[in-house]
């Protein structure tokens, strides 16, 4: 692999990395899914974590 | 800090008007018992001006301080335990008689009270008039004529006002007074009850005036005659079903979807071109194949969703979902549940995490665990994805298949509780009794909000889970055992794990590896079979540019995936009707409170929904070809071995009420 593979590769796992993160802030915060904007009841799931 | 309770009865408008002075968009709907948990907010900067903080709580709707639900529960609960600094009572401005009956027992509460009229928008239409200021001298606490849904000179202004000039050291004045020590028996309670609401009458009566004219009301009534008639609601129901989903999936949605789509495939040509040569095969293929490739191809379906839950919201603002509850009733009432339990899978069709989160407000344990175990059956927005890629892809009347779905789900609900009600033997009946909101013009403002809060969902979605998933998949089908680079895929170690799992499902017509990981995928989050079809089948873009619409007829998904329309449809069926995501199945355990329930309502969905994808393969083949699908014989030995183990549950729950009822009859005799 050459340096430019590197960079992307880079790129690719920084991408997972904070798909990653954000799925671990949502269920830190109580929620089960990453689709709480959309949810009747975001905040107060909780009980489900 | 002040802290504000928001109280009132289901349906007055508390969530409306809790988003409008705090800024945030929870959601609304026109029907009672939309909010089943509190919600806290902070009140609006604008609104403060330099003055204390004011901390808001939303609590679910309430006829009384006598709990009858546990939405009921958490409400009463928080405002006896809690002691908020002051009780926003709202109260629907053509409802007074009923909301004030409440408005008394919250005063015995001794917190400091506002009472808000909200909807007061509607005083012209319903040629009515309310003299707020001796309304506010006999209740002895500030009464604002608001309309939370309106911008403007709306009232909330002067309704903060009111908030912050209360003296929250001096409680309200009580209106009525509890007569003679607290009711004890249920007699002494009904006429406690019965003295109050007629000073709550008297009170109305010197306070409001309405003009005699039915004209509005009988408008109503006329509509519903049609609407929630018992036999002619239902042709009418699948007719708007039908429209909602031909507008979403085969006329608007993929005209709509079409620019999204062509920017998707620029941004895929573009990376392509400029990167597949120059990188080495892992990254270009985890960058071009898995994220831009596989994200991208879940992502065309965007326009879909938004206008499949723009109409879906529209419906549910003017009324006519709530209506479809109580249409749904008689039917519901036949397998041992209630119109109570069609709430739950009306929200489900968005999400089913909040849908079977909504089954708390049901109080029977066995109809509680019940709605939850049938509420997944609804096909929610994620699994649209997969409805339309399929129905697009394999059927020229895409409209027809979504709608068709739909309603396979209402006869799988209606006869998988009328089975479970026999396997549990449990004979309660449950009443429905439901405020009907009345009929309004649905606010296209809310419908694009609730839209964009799809929209919002469904692309942090893509981002996060499919985004890791789609990479798992490709880096999977990258490689071998050997940690070995595979250029061929069905050689890769996603393959190898997949292929053994695929036999089982040769009975249902897609055998193949490719959608045996999609499948499994799909359990994380349903939108990843899409994703994880676009990755193994090495597809970029399942709508087609050119034609405005679907891939459809000889094109090309339809080529590369190999399998026959019937074997399709089986497994759309199969994704739909087999359990839902993990975080929805948390979302049971949770509700269900029972070990035993959970996994017989997991072991249920999936003999079901395998059960359901066989008859649709092995039916579907002997009317295109005259003869019965692969592995014809395998596949029911295993779907008669699930109807054996649900008969044996019912039998045994028979013999056992059988012998119960002899026992007691000895006793008696």
């Amino acid at each position: 692999m050459k340096g430019f593979d590197w960079m992307i590769l880079a790129a690719v796992v920084l991408m997972v990395a904070m798909a990653l993160m954000k799925i671990r802030r949502d269920k830190k915060r109580g929620a089960p899914c990453s689709g709480c904007s959309s949810c009747p009841v975001k905040g107060s799931c909780e009980k489900l974590s | 800090m002040i802290k504000i309770a928001l109280a009132g009865n289901p349906n007055c408008g508390k969530t409306s008007l809790f988003n409008a002075i705090t800024g945030r968009s929870e959601h609304v709907g026109n029907w009672p018992g939309v909010t089943i948990e509190k919600k806290e907010a902070w009140l609006k900067d604008s609104f403060i001006q330099g003055r204390e903080k004011v901390l808001l709580v939303d609590l679910p709707g309430a006829y009384s301080m006598s709990p009858f639900t546990g939405e009921e529960q958490i409400t009463r609960d928080f405002i006896k335990q809690e002691k908020p600094d002051i009780l926003l009572n709202i109260i629907d401005f053509g409802n007074l008689d009923r909301s004030l009956f409440f408005t008394t027992q919250l005063q015995e509460l001794g917190i400091p009270m506002v009472i808000a009229l909200n909807k007061s928008d509607l005083q012209k239409k319903k040629k009515m008039s309310i003299d707020y200021d001796n309304l506010s001298r006999e209740l002895g606490a500030p009464v604002v004529a608001v309309s939370a849904v309106k911008s403007g000179d709306n009232g909330l202004m002067q309704l903060v006002e009111a908030l912050y000039g209360l003296d929250l050291q001096k409680a309200a004045p009580l209106f009525y007074r509890t007569q003679g020590e607290p009711a004890g028996s249920r007699e002494a309670a009904m006429e406690e009850d019965t003295r109050r609401f007629n000073a709550v009458k008297e009170l109305v009566k010197r306070n409001e005036k309405r003009q005699e004219d039915n004209s509005y009301q009988n408008r109503q009534d006329k509509v519903d005659r049609f609407l929630a008639h018992r036999w002619l609601g239902i042709p009418v129901f699948a007719g708007i079903i039908w429209l909602v989903f031909s507008l979403s999936q085969a006329w608007l949605g993929p005209w709509l979807a079409d620019s999204l789509v062509g920017g998707i495939d620029w941004i895929y040509n573009q990376a392509d071109g400029l990167l597949r040569d120059q990188l080495n095969p892992l990254v270009s293929a985890l960058l071009l194949d898995g994220i831009i490739g596989g994200v991208g191809a879940v992502l065309g379906f965007l326009p879909l969703i938004m206008v499949l839950f723009f109409f879906l919201a529209l419906l549910e603002d003017c009324g006519y979902m709530a209506r479809v509850a109580l249409l749904m009733d008689p039917y519901f009432k036949k397998i041992g549940l209630s119109g109570k339990s069609v709430i739950p899978m009306i929200v489900g069709t968005g999400c089913a995490i909040p849908g079977i989160m909504a089954t708390r407000t049901i109080r029977n344990e066995r109809q509680r665990r019940t709605t939850a175990m049938l509420t997944p059956f609804m096909p929610c927005g994620a699994k649209l994805p997969i409805i339309a890629l399929f129905s697009g892809v394999f059927f020229s009347e895409k409209g027809w298949v979504g709608t068709s779905m739909y309603f396979l789900a209402l006869l799988v609900i209606l006869l998988g509780g009328l089975v479970i009600r026999k396997m549990v033997g449990d004979q309660s009946k449950s009443y429905f009794i439901m405020e009907l909101p009345e009929y309004k013009m649905p606010s296209l403002k809310r419908a694009v909000a609730s839209m964009f809060s799809r929209a919002k969902a469904f692309i942090v979605k893509a981002g996060t889970i499919i985004l890791v998933c789609n990479t798992v998949v490709q880096l999977l089908q990258s490689f071998n055992w050997q940690m070995q680079w595979v250029d061929i895929p069905s050689e890769s170690l996603l393959a190898s794990v997949a292929t053994p799992l695929s036999l089982i499902f040769i009975p249902l017509g897609f055998g193949l590896w490719q959608f045996a990981a999609a499948a499994i995928t799909g359990f994380i989050a349903k939108e990843n079979v899409v994703g994880t079809l676009a990755v193994t089948f090495s597809l970029t873009r399942f709508i087609d540019v050119e034609e405005l619409a679907l891939v459809g007829g000889s094109g090309d998904v339809r080529t590369v995936m190999g399998i026959s329309g019937a074997a399709a449809l089986s497994y759309l069926v199969f994704n739909l009707f087999t359990p839902p995501c993990f975080a929805a199945i948390g979302s049971m355990n949770s509700e269900m409170e029972s070990p035993k329930w959970l996994w017989g309502a997991l072991g249920f969905q999936l003999g079901i929904g395998y059960s359901l994808a066989f008859l649709v393969y092995q039916l579907g083949t002997l009317f295109q070809t005259g003869s019965m699908g692969s592995a014809f014989w395998s596949g029911f030995a295993f779907i008669a071995f699930f109807f054996m183990i649900i008969f044996i549950l019912m039998n045994r729950q028979k013999r056992t009420s059988r012998e119960k009822g002899t026992q007691s009859l000895k006793a008696v005799q």
